[in-house]
């Protein structure tokens, strides 16, 4: 039986690098033939994009039977099991830049055109892309999503005094957080002062 | 329940009478307010770095301000007193509003953090913790934080003198906060003993001679005074 893909539902308005990072991070985890990008409206940006997996304009809600499909929801009732990945087509992350604490924009914008698909948390807290996925892949293989282990929180140093705090959770790999390095670089370099300035000034 | 009802209610207004004096005082720099009652009415003390637009022309800010807090918050006889915030870098509300203005200038965040990390510490405080957390428009919600000296978070010098404020900005693309902790110079440390150097046998002696010194010539005033007589001070008085 073919394994389900992870379908990544595009929700932000705007593809800005650390959705970059993540989207490329998490084509890496699930691996280029089983990443889709859906509900991706602009061409740019579906060109972008198609360096990491398949790119659609159309949203997962019209190219999946919603019977086939599981939706990863942090407000799920119930927890994603490995019998759950039985006879579906496709997993269904959202791709939403999280805000602290969580707003539910997942059940708000994607979970309600889902009607009859499986939805699941895959535990508390707000887990990202690239993690979602990473979880999602693990408890499709056969690993109870209860010996994933998992951190809420992670700190990058970015020098004596100063640190960034990411509020998620992420789940550990040889003990270490899935995350993006790539983005963590960017997290703690000069560079994201740059872009973040032109974007308070209102230049990008 | 009700005497727990009581603080809560009491802890609310003053948060609510902090939250109003932060918006209506912001040209004057304002530094917190300090509420004691007392039993012909409230003592509020107003810390500003400019007390002259807190007071007003003839006192008319600081009458309609006594106004409000008595009609919008029930405060009875409320005396206003200004006090001047004489090192601004150590009040944790101005440097909030500093870094606030800072970024709605453009700054930012981590430039207008490490910035006033270092005003602060140069200032002379113990220790500094600055956190700006936010989410921008192509970006995920974070927190930044900017440390240096020492902060403990709890215990009793926390309780007593650690200083704490907290302001948010609205940008364009998003929403700020930002909290300042300020441990100030004067904090006392229970675990910072201080060591009094013993006082050495030379000082003693000067001290006794200095004593032995003054004695003869307080015996002659008493003297004089019994006599009838005066000193030479008292009769070039005259």
């Amino acid at each position: 039986m073919a394994k389900p893909i992870f379908a990544i539902e595009h929700l932000e308005p705007e593809i800005g690098k650390w959705l970059l990072f993540e989207y490329e991070h998490a084509a890496k985890i699930a691996g280029k033939n089983r990443i889709l990008f859906t509900n991706v409206k602009k061409e740019d940006e579906r060109r972008l994009l198609s360096k990491f997996g398949t790119v659609e304009e159309k949203s997962a809600a019209e190219i999946f039977n919603h019977e086939k499909v599981i939706v990863l929801d942090p407000k799920a009732e119930l927890p994603l099991k490995p019998e759950d990945f039985n006879g579906k087509e496709a997993v269904v992350v959202g791709g939403i830049l999280g805000d602290h604490p969580p707003k539910g924009r997942t059940k708000l914008l994607l979970t309600r055109r889902f009607p009859k698909a499986v939805v699941r948390h895959i535990g508390k807290g707000q887990f990202s892309i690239d993690g979602a996925v990473y979880v999602a892949k693990l408890v499709g293989e056969g690993t109870p999503l209860e010996a994933i282990p998992v951190k809420k929180g992670l700190t990058l140093k970015l020098n004596k005094h100063g640190t960034v705090y990411l509020p998620y959770a992420y789940p550990l790999r040889d003990g270490k957080p899935v995350i993006s390095q790539k983005l963590v670089a960017y997290l703690c370099s000069d560079e994201i002062v740059e872009d973040e300035e032109k974007l308070l000034k209102g230049e990008s | 329940m009700a005497v727990v009802k009581h603080f809560i209610s009491k802890s609310k207004k003053r948060a609510e009478i902090d939250e109003f004096l932060q918006k209506k005082l912001e040209k004057a720099g304002y530094g917190g307010v300090n509420i004691a009652e007392t039993p012909l009415g409230t003592h509020i003390v107003i810390y500003a770095m400019r007390p002259g637009l807190v007071i007003g022309r003839s006192g008319e800010t600081i009458r309609e301000l006594a106004k409000t807090l008595e009609e919008k918050f029930g405060i009875s006889n409320p005396q206003i007193s200004v006090s001047e915030i004489e090192v601004p870098e150590l009040n944790p509300y101005i440097v909030a509003t500093r870094i606030a203005s800072a970024l709605e200038r453009g700054v930012h965040f981590r430039r207008a953090g490490f910035w006033a990390l270092n005003q602060v510490m140069e200032a002379g405080a113990l220790g500094v913790e600055i956190i700006i957390s936010g989410k921008l428009r192509t970006e995920r919600a974070r927190y930044e934080k900017f440390r240096a000296g020492y902060l403990p978070k709890c215990g009793d010098p926390a309780m007593k003198y650690m200083r704490k404020a907290e302001v948010h900005v609205q940008l364009k693309p998003g929403i700020y906060g930002v909290k300042v902790r300020i441990m100030p110079p004067e904090a006392k440390f229970p675990d910072k003993l201080e060591i009094v150097e013993a006082a050495t046998a030379g000082t003693e002696t000067i001290a006794e001679e200095k004593e032995t010194a003054g004695a003869p010539l307080k015996e002659f005033e008493k003297e004089a005074e019994e006599a009838g007589g005066t000193s030479d001070e008292e009769e070039a008085a005259k």
